[in-house]
């Protein structure tokens, strides 16, 4: 049993790979990529499941990974401009009657795309999981301070981005 | 890559600009609120289904295999990325050119996370010495395929089109047959969306009557579902929300390419699509969250028809009826 509940690796898939796939989601912005990244997390994460589990960090771990992927996926790609997913987007704005209203929230998931990946892995552990900055910098392996810098950063951007309407 | 678990791993901002942002961070709320907003409502955009413990162990057991240790508990590893068949699945006549090809990667390994235990470097591939024989003969070989080539290859292509059409597809010597198809009319950087048939014979070299061509139809599939269109309908990609943020748009009527990702502009357009800007098209879309019917924005008349999973939406003319292209849905 794992400080977290985990009785063993299987119970961790079952139990956290629905949720490490929408996080993955929300890191790639692609659904294959986040399925690949899942898939690559777990796998490397099996023949250390108890070296991790003795860590006591299971899912900074997976976190980890899964943002290390997305970093390495982002950097062979050429950083190439992150697109919309062909699927997922389809019903949203693609519509017969659109209602052309681009608010907030659509504003900051656009931003979330253009963002670097570190940054928008920040973003995610920060405003969907809620994670403290300590633990944001576990997952991505940096100082606090740099996860605090990363979050900033990409607020100002969102401000920016806004044009300061308000 | 710091340690993050030794004691001093709140440090400097190496960056210089975090150092004070606890404070800076709280005048943020309404942008923080938007990306609450915005990361809790795409969480859900896909459906991801729950995975197999059992599937990941064979595929560690396989890749094992594959770096050539089966040392279970080797920290390093050398991985084939799968291809995940939900893509597939979702889209089974997307093009073949729209689904990643396996690639070998090498994942990075968070292995500080475990604070020094197990520590390993990602284990290289080893190359292989060539031997010296081995570039003779490989030159040897280029000796003889230049000239050869030059003898063969170069009359058939003075000779001109000699070679069908589809042979030459087949051959690998020309693009598919559904490029040669859309290329003509298609938007800028469209892609053919789906697989695609002609109803006519593409051998056919006499000039079939203006007639004949009118009628003519292909039929265009996509998630599953079919669906006959003019053959003189090209393939391009329609007009979305950031419609004002594009300088061209398709001229002719066409089938959406709407499998393929694109980026999608952040602007804000006020207003539906100017009717000038608009032209009789097809366009796919998942049917989640959309209704069956009709509506007019601009001078277009929007028709929606759910066949399956898939909502099918002919833009077009008040007066033309729908039905002409809508009644030849067909899933499979």
């Amino acid at each position: 049993m794992t400080e977290e509940g985990y009785e063993s690796f299987d119970d961790y898939v079952r139990r956290r790979s629905v949720a490490l796939q929408r996080f993955a989601y929300l890191v790639t912005h692609h659904r294959e990529d986040a399925l690949d990244c899942v898939q690559d997390a777990l796998v490397g994460l099996l023949p250390k499941w108890d070296a991790v589990v003795r860590s006591g960090h299971v899912d900074a771990y997976v976190n980890r990974s899964i943002v290390n992927a997305s970093v390495s996926r982002w950097r062979k790609t050429g950083r190439v401009t992150p697109v919309a997913d062909p699927v997922a987007d389809w019903g949203r704005e693609r519509t017969p009657d659109p209602t052309h209203e681009v608010d907030d929230a659509d504003q900051a998931w656009r931003l979330c795309r253009d963002l670097p990946p570190l940054q928008r892995a920040a973003v995610v552990l920060r405003f969907y999981h809620d994670l403290p900055f300590a633990e944001i910098a576990l997952a991505l392996g940096t100082t606090e301070a740099t996860a605090r810098s990363h979050v900033f950063r990409a607020l100002a951007a969102l401000r920016k981005s806004l044009g300061g309407e308000r | 890559m710091s340690d993050p678990f030794r004691p001093d791993a709140v440090g400097p901002d190496p960056q210089g600009s975090g150092g004070d942002a606890a404070g800076e961070l709280a005048d943020f709320g309404l942008e923080a609120d938007a990306f609450r907003t915005a990361l809790a409502g795409h969480a859900t955009d896909v459906g991801f289904r729950e995975l197999d413990p059992s599937a990941l162990r064979m595929l560690a057991e396989v890749r094992a295999k594959q770096r050539g240790t089966a040392a279970a508990d080797d920290l390093s590893l050398l991985t084939v990325a799968p291809v995940s068949n939900a893509f597939v699945e979702g889209i089974s006549d997307a093009p073949l050119g729209s689904i990643a090809a396996p690639a070998v990667v090498a994942p990075v390994e968070p292995s500080d996370v475990l604070a020094g235990e197990g520590r390993a470097a990602v284990t290289p591939l080893r190359g292989r010495r060539r031997p010296v024989l081995a570039w003779l003969a490989a030159a040897a070989a280029v000796l003889v395929a230049v000239p050869l080539g030059a003898v063969v290859i170069l009359p058939m292509f003075r000779a001109g089109s000699a070679m069908p059409v589809s042979s030459m597809a087949a051959a690998g010597g020309g693009e598919p047959a559904s490029a040669r198809q859309s290329a003509a009319g298609a938007a800028a950087g469209a892609t053919p969306a789906a697989n695609e048939t002609d109803s006519t014979d593409q051998n056919q070299s006499s000039p079939a009557s203006t007639t004949a061509a009118a009628s003519a139809t292909r039929t265009v599939k996509l998630g599953g579902v079919s669906v006959d269109v003019p053959a003189t309908w090209t393939t391009g990609t329609a007009l979305g929300s950031d419609w004002c943020a594009y300088s061209t748009w398709p001229k002719e009527p066409f089938v959406g390419a709407e499998s393929m990702a694109r980026p999608t502009a952040s602007v804000k357009c006020s207003g539906s699509i100017p009717g000038d800007r608009q032209v009789e098209h097809l366009e796919w879309a998942p049917a989640t969250g959309l209704k069956a019917g009709s509506v007019t924005r601009n001078g277009w008349v929007y028709t929606t028809r759910i066949v399956a999973k898939v909502a099918l939406t002919y833009v077009h003319r008040p007066g033309v009826d729908a039905g002409r292209i809508l009644d030849t849905a067909k899933h499979h």
